[in-house]
């Protein structure tokens, strides 16, 4: 053992900067569960899946309590940039304002026309959609997903598939339900897909988010007199949302054409969601409430279309 | 060990993570220096001979944020124990100045960066757009920079009074 007077040794208070270090087998073994949990990802495994949605859920109170001191922030933030704007939302305002007010008139007419005819036609009148405001705790945009996580689930009897909008418009739809919170995937991610109806014709086609901050039209129609600035709102078509909610403006060239979403979705404090349970929602509903009626693998079938339908 | 070695590492980390899910209101195009930030203080404290930031604590915060936003789970996992290895590797420069060890750090975060495009790029299998990498690695910078840096600064400086001696062979 060497003597602490040897020459060779200094005592002296430990640096800052490390020695060299060695890399350990753990982190090599890491790397690769890590490359391994990637393709599983890939694969798109259920286990995975469910166990994600778990976690995620069981981390919704330290999600809850983190976003307390962003409140603040946010607010700061929101201020600074709503008084830069503050001029020109001004006189936006003021402009908008003089169009509603002819507006006003025309929709009260064509309200009392509209229902003299259903009274007339026999219109099966339409429910009441019963809604719960949530707040915004986590938000999950980045290269993967565009999705948010709200602060309630199956306690409040949401479900998957129920619509998401806030004051501008439609935000996106219920994806994964846990008791005290729910993952919203909103209209611009990847893997929404949403039936629409635009311009004063009521076109019909799909709105395809793509991760980007402008969603895709698809399947309009061959020729389609599809114009800039044409409103967007959901068609009903399927059942998984009502008729009418407001997405956006048609935008872009004819070849490539997108919709300016309504809803700023980068910046959601507070959503909407709207319990409507459409015919879709209702048999997948009564088929999985049966599941003893009918044998196994049906049971099973009817579970995963469920599945499916919330997903889409 | 000092009690602050455990907690200013871990705490920072699990911090910066959970702050790259929180909704701060950042446009969404350019959140992609938030999962980046975690990054600054893997390497920080993978540097500190004396601090305790082992692997699987690296590992389980990439996770964290993997569930959190959604992604693929595994994917910021391996870009946090990519950050931990780059660290590891640079204590072989034996590089003291504060000018060196920034641009370390600035090399590791490009580094990542590429990385992080790449393996987006192979999971979709498609070309990203790679601006919103690079925007998200200048920003990470500017915040290692300016904010976070200096903060970690302070809670080693904190959990500096309990270094313990240490005994190294020299002339």
């Amino acid at each position: 053992m060497a003597r602490l007077n040897d020459d060779r040794f200094t005592l002296q208070r430990g640096g800052r900067a490390a020695p060299r270090r060695r890399v350990r087998p753990v982190l090599l073994f890491l790397i690769f569960v890590s490359l391994a949990l990637m393709i599983l990802s890939r694969l798109h495994h259920s286990a995975l899946d469910e166990m994600r949605w778990r976690i995620a859920s069981s981390l919704t109170p330290v999600l809850q309590v983190a976003a307390v001191p962003i409140v603040p922030l946010r607010e700061i933030g929101h201020a600074i940039s709503s008084q830069l704007d503050l001029t020109a939302e001004l006189r936006h305002l003021q402009n908008e304002n003089r169009k509603l007010n002819g507006w006003e008139w025309r929709a009260r007419q064509l309200a009392a026309k509209l229902a003299d005819l259903e009274a007339l036609a026999k219109v099966v009148p339409e429910h009441h959609i019963d809604f719960i405001t949530s707040r915004v705790i986590a938000d999950s945009s980045g290269a993967f997903a565009r999705s948010i996580m709200i602060n309630s689930g199956s306690n409040e009897n949401i479900k998957p598939g129920y619509p998401v909008i806030n004051a501008d418009g439609l935000v996106g739809r219920i994806v994964d339900v846990g008791p005290d919170s729910s993952r919203v995937i909103l209209a611009s991610d990847l893997n929404s897909r949403i039936p629409v109806s635009i311009g004063p014709s009521a076109i019909r086609a799909i709105l395809v988010g793509d991760n980007g901050a402008e969603p895709r039209i698809l399947y309009a129609p061959y020729r389609a007199q599809i114009a800039d600035g044409d409103d967007v709102s959901t068609s009903g078509m399927g059942g998984l949302f009502p008729p009418g909610l407001r997405i956006g403006k048609v935008t872009g060239d004819p070849n490539n054409l997108r919709v300016a979403l309504r809803a700023n979705l980068d910046r959601l404090e507070y959503v909407s969601v709207l319990k409507f349970d459409g015919p879709a929602r209702t048999l997948a509903d009564e088929l999985t409430s049966e599941p003893s009626r009918r044998s196994p693998r049906a049971a099973g079938v009817a579970r995963s279309t469920s599945k499916r339908q919330g997903a889409q | 060990m000092n009690v602050m070695r455990f907690v200013a590492p871990i705490g920072s980390v699990v911090l910066l993570t959970l702050l790259a899910a929180l909704p701060l209101g950042v446009p969404a195009g350019d959140r992609f220096f938030l999962p980046l930030l975690p990054v600054v203080a893997i390497h920080y404290w993978t540097l500190r001979h004396d601090a305790w930031l082992p692997e699987w604590v690296v590992f389980l915060a990439g996770l964290m944020l993997d569930i959190l936003t959604h992604g693929p789970l595994g994917y910021w996992a391996f870009i946090y124990l990519l950050a931990h290895l780059t660290a590891t590797l640079s204590t072989r420069l034996h590089v003291e100045s504060t000018l060196g060890r920034l641009v370390l750090l600035g090399f590791a975060i490009l580094f990542l960066t590429v990385v992080a495009w790449l393996v987006a790029s192979i999971y979709f299998f498609e070309v990203l757009d790679l601006m919103p990498y690079v925007t998200g690695a200048v920003l990470a910078s500017i915040c290692a920079v300016l904010i976070i840096l200096p903060v970690l600064r302070l809670l080693d400086g904190a959990a500096e009074s309990g270094r313990t001696m240490r005994l190294t062979r020299g002339a």
